[in-house]
């Protein structure tokens, strides 16, 4: 569903994505874990659309991003860390705004819209304006959104980000039942726990490079790890085990 | 460290805005020096024009003996009046950002910096603010004053004894009405409610300078002419109004004589006294003011139900991504107050345009065939660039009020190129019912010929297509995501080219036009036909307007495209 080909992002000198290839296939949820600044936002964001690659290939649901923009986006779902929306906008009508822009009729999706708000408990808040919405609120209606024109790939950056435990919940519930039914989730955390609680696979990025692509137990016998948890491993595979130091310093 | 009001604890609490400034200083780039040197510009020749106005005024006053004397007192105390009402109002409105909205506030209000200094510091930052225009305007005033003074230096003394003070007291006054306002009502309602006064203040002052004709000033018929029109912007002078203090400095200032102690002293007492009385205010009142700014309460949705069902209505035959743009960006400009508070603006300038040409002198309809043809085409050039004017605030923003929202768009599969039409097609229609009006209008108190106003109308037609591209081509080309305000947008160096642009646009249109209307009326007035050769330049100038305007609509939204696609979010 997702294809990255030899991706590579250069700001000038600085290589923040350096010659990533990945496969995420049909229903598989993929997590993209590397410690800050090393490129799992600019992945992202260039799978998103919203920047664009350097060198490489880019590919979703079999369309290539880069000679088939709107095909390619129109298979692709979106939820940033940062939810920035239009205030102005009751939550309703934003989501009647996002079934335009997808090309629908938003008066044949009112069911459908109705289904999404209630699902993520802003139906009872439809008609008020996002401006008063808090951050778990808004991140909640993006999400809503992203799922409105039945994607066949969602990529999410950060998605625990100011999300209270309930949320946090009905997250991981949904997206493991978006991926049994043949749909591939690529999700950006640092969210250890969720990242092993709920991905396939999982891939750890480090200065702009995979160093590490596989299942828990596959990445267990890469770091020659032998407890079951995650943290560890993500921290010897990413020569952060040095934290205690620092810990000792604060 | 405890940080108490000191100037040196306002000092380092200000210290994040002064670096702020030498940095921006330090790592301006071209566009912002350009636009840096087009507002010292504008600013310098404004300035001239006030000073010139006064000079004149003031050199007329003076060959009136018995005269003199009141007419400067009355002349003093308007502007003094003025200062302390204007900034009494830019100060209610700038103290809601700078003490209550900003940013940095939650870090400054959870540090342990004691109210007082923080107050002290936010005081400084809404008077400079609020003040810098009002200041920028009274230069070029005072220095008229002092240029006709028998003691120039002793003027520019008072002016520098008694005027700080007046600012001082007009901010200390406005924050304490904001820091009431804000104990007492939801930010929200506090910001909408300031905003729209604040606009209808400025559409009264427009209207009122505009009606008593200060053209009048340049060349007075007589003294009276004079007297009238500074008695129209005085009120009732009061010997307990701060204004009235300033004035009666100034004026001892003016006349040569030793400056009163008593205005000088209530001056300097009352502007520290509220600056005390402030700090006071602020211990009681600061915390529940700033507490309820950051309550988000429900907001209220428009409050013209009907206004939404219209707009439905009104958006269904279009197809799905237009009628979502549209509807999006209808509902947010009206339900922002920054927003659709503009439009008071905008029926003041047409209001005030048309009037212009309602005042002619009553024998101008009977001038000579030549001058009223003149003055209907020149009238295209002037219209254009009023209709530039409110498209760099209107259509130069509408990609960048996208805002930090824009990723929705990029991430979907609309293309920049929808994107840039959809913003076209929305802001044609009530530009071209603009255009119609301010022509047809102004070219009816001109008795223009027939001739002249369906030209006028068909070409202000066109230039209404090229504008609106260039609007949107150019906006989208110099996009400014991150603002406060939308008109920051228009106020950016982009929004400075978008301005040249259109108006070498508009131009060159009528440079081209000018030669087949030469053509056309020279043969009219003769009472020839049109020959074959002049039939021909003026086929070709026409077809070079119409090509023209279609560039200037491809080629901008073209580049904005472009630039839009290539753009990193």
């Amino acid at each position: 569903m997702i294809r990255l080909e030899a991706l590579t992002k250069r700001y000038g000198a600085h290589e923040a994505v350096r010659n990533l290839s990945l496969h995420v296939p049909a229903g598989e949820l993929f997590g993209f874990l590397g410690p800050n600044g090393a490129g799992k936002t600019t992945t992202i964001k260039m799978i998103a659309g919203l920047l664009r690659p350097t060198s490489g290939q880019i590919e979703i649901a079999g369309h290539d991003l880069a000679s088939h923009p709107v095909e390619a986006k129109g298979a692709l779902g979106f939820i940033p860390d940062r939810p920035f929306l239009y205030e102005k906008l009751s939550a309703l009508e934003f989501m009647r705004f996002v079934a335009g822009i997808y090309g629908y009729d938003p008066g044949a999706l009112n069911g459908r819209i109705d289904e999404l708000l209630t699902l993520v408990e802003l139906h009872q808040v439809r008609s008020q304006l996002i401006e008063s919405f808090s951050h778990g609120m808004k991140q909640r209606l993006v999400m809503a959104s992203a799922f409105l024109h039945q994607p066949k790939v969602m990529v999410v950056d950060e998605p625990m980000v100011g999300l209270d435990p309930k949320g946090a919940r009905l997250i991981k519930q949904v997206f493991r039942e978006y991926c049994d039914s043949g749909n591939s989730v690529f999700v950006s955390t640092h969210t250890l726990e969720v990242a092993q609680e709920l991905c396939d696979r999982i891939g750890i990025i480090l200065r702009g490079e995979l160093v590490a692509l596989g299942t828990m137990e596959e990445l267990k016998t890469k770091a020659e790890v032998k407890g079951q948890d995650l943290e560890e491993i993500f921290l010897k595979l990413t020569g952060g085990e040095g934290f205690k130091e620092s810990e000792a310093a604060l | 460290m405890t940080l108490e009001f000191t100037p040196a604890s306002i000092a380092a609490l200000l210290a994040p805005y002064s670096r702020g400034v030498r940095n921006r200083q330090r790592h301006a780039t071209r566009g912002d020096r350009l636009r840096a040197f087009l507002f010292a510009s504008v600013t310098i020749l404004f300035a001239f024009f006030v000073f010139a106005g006064f000079y004149r005024v003031l050199l007329y006053i003076g060959q009136f003996d018995e005269f003199t004397a009141p007419l400067t007192h009355r002349v003093l105390d308007t502007v003094s009046t003025f200062v302390l009402t204007v900034l009494l109002a830019s100060t209610v409105v700038t103290a809601l950002a700078t003490q209550y909205l900003s940013d940095d506030l939650s870090l400054l209000v959870s540090s342990p910096v004691p109210l007082p200094a923080l107050y002290g510091a936010r005081l400084v930052l809404t008077l400079l603010q609020s003040s810098w225009m009002v200041v920028l305007f009274s230069v070029p005033v005072y220095a008229a004053f002092a240029a006709t003074a028998p003691s120039p230096s002793l003027f520019l003394a008072a002016v520098a004894l008694a005027f700080p003070p007046l600012v001082l007291i007009a901010t200390c006054i406005g924050s304490m009405v904001t820091a009431a306002l804000m104990a007492a009502f939801p930010a929200r309602r506090v910001k909408e409610m300031l905003l729209l006064l604040s606009a209808l203040f400025v559409v009264l002052l427009v209207f009122l300078i505009r009606v008593q004709q200060p053209e009048r000033l340049l060349n007075p018929r007589s003294i009276y002419d004079v007297a009238e029109f500074f008695s129209t912007f005085s009120t009732p002078s009061s010997p307990f109004l701060p204004s009235a203090w300033t004035t009666s400095v100034l004026v001892a200032g003016r006349n040569g004589e030793t400056l009163p102690l008593m205005p000088l002293l209530l001056l300097w007492s009352t502007a520290a006294a509220l600056v005390v009385i402030g700090c006071w205010m602020a211990r009681g009142l600061y915390a529940i003011g700033y507490s309820r700014a950051q309550e988000s309460r429900p907001a209220r949705l428009s409050s013209l139900p009907f206004v939404d069902r219209l707009l439905e209505n009104v958006s269904r035959p279009f197809e799905p991504r237009f009628r979502s743009l549209l509807l999006k960006d209808l509902r947010t400009f009206l339900r922002d107050t920054t927003q659709w508070s503009q439009l008071l603006l905008l029926v003041a300038l047409v209001v005030v345009y048309l009037y212009n040409f309602s005042v002619l002198p009553s024998n101008f309809t009977f001038a000579t065939f030549f001058l009223q043809n003149l003055f209907s085409f020149l009238n295209l050039g002037l219209a254009g660039f009023v209709l530039a004017a409110v498209a760099v605030r209107f259509v130069f923003t509408s990609v960048s009020s996208e805002g930090r929202a824009f990723w929705i768009l990029r991430s979907s599969p609309l293309t920049m190129e929808k994107l840039l039409w959809s913003k076209f097609w929305t802001a044609l229609p009530p530009l071209l019912i603009l255009s119609q009006i301010l022509t047809l209008a102004s070219n009816h108190f001109l008795g223009a010929t027939l001739f002249m106003t369906v030209l006028s109308s068909v070409t202000i037609l066109f230039v209404t297509f090229g504008i609106v591209g260039l609007g949107v081509g150019m906006g989208a080309a110099f996009p400014k995501f991150k603002f406060e305000n939308v008109t920051q947008i228009a106020g950016s160096s982009g929004g400075l080219l978008y301005m040249i642009a259109a108006s070498s646009f508009v131009a060159a249109v009528l440079f081209l036009e000018s030669i087949p209307v030469y053509l056309i009326l020279s043969a009219d007035f003769r009472g020839l036909p049109l020959t074959g050769r002049a039939l021909a330049a003026s086929v070709v100038a026409l077809s070079a307007v119409v090509v023209l305007n279609l560039l200037a609509v491809a080629l901008p939204m073209r580049w904005g495209r472009s630039k839009l696609d290539a753009m990193e979010i």
